[in-house]
């Protein structure tokens, strides 16, 4: 199983209360433009899914408004109601020193937020669902493992 | 005749060899809340919008990473 090891990022100066965050390089496609555009994005365990916020689709080739809108929104801690819209995307993880891409997602429906202050994030569904994600927050470190899908031929043999 | 043995080189995991331990973003200005990095991380354009700050950086590179930066001192809950 090949494993990418991808170090924590640090923003701002250093001191006590620094917060190393796991960011990873992400290259987001919307497929319907052709348009992508490489991310720092922030993989988070306790999203449920994968949210972008509004800048993403503009610089994709699409207004906000013209995705599919999510009656249901988006709901965050302090349990205030976010509305997003579903926008068709496809997620491609680079390699960390940002040369290639490593593992493509499928094209999926992701949420994405009207506000820009917000950072990229990869949830489980669509994400961290295809990889065995170890923080080794001793280390600062992020270890994506991921098993590459079979060709069809072996599947048939089988 | 002295027989030459080559010394086999250290092996070196690749993603190790080329990674540093960690990455430190820290934009010129601290109110700047999106960044545009190269791919050695190193900022080329910043701003308060991500589509200017990518309307900057295109000018510079083709290849670059938008990414949102956290407020200093704030403490976030995604």
């Amino acid at each position: 199983m090949p494993h990418f090891i991808y170090p924590f990022t640090h923003v701002g100066n250093l001191g006590k209360d620094s917060i190393y965050r796991p960011y990873v390089p992400v290259m987001v496609m919307c497929p319907n433009t052709g348009l992508a555009q490489g991310f720092m994005a922030l993989v988070d365990t306790g999203a449920d899914a994968c949210l972008m916020p509004g800048g993403v689709t503009r610089i994709l080739g699409n207004a906000i408004n013209t995705g599919k809108s999510n009656p249901n929104g988006a709901t965050g801690v302090g349990a205030t109601k976010m509305p997003t819209w579903k926008h068709e995307l496809i997620i491609t993880l680079m390699s960390p020193d940002k040369r290639g891409p490593i593992w493509i997602g499928k094209t999926l429906e992701i949420d994405c937020a009207e506000q820009t202050n917000l950072s990229v994030l990869l949830g489980t569904i669509g994400f961290l669902e295809n990889f065995k994600a170890t923080f080794d927050y001793a280390n600062k470190r992020l270890i994506l493992e991921f098993e590459h899908p079979k060709p069809a031929k072996e599947e048939e043999k089988k | 005749m002295r027989s030459f043995k080559p010394r086999r080189a250290p092996h070196k995991t690749p993603d190790r060899k080329a990674m540093p331990a960690t990455i430190q973003i820290k934009p010129k200005n601290p109110n700047s809340r999106w960044v545009a990095l190269d791919i050695n991380n190193k900022i080329i354009s910043e701003g308060n919008k991500p589509e200017t700050v990518e309307a900057k950086a295109k000018k510079i590179t083709d290849v670059f990473f938008l990414m949102f930066v956290p407020k200093e001192g704030v403490r976030y809950f995604f």
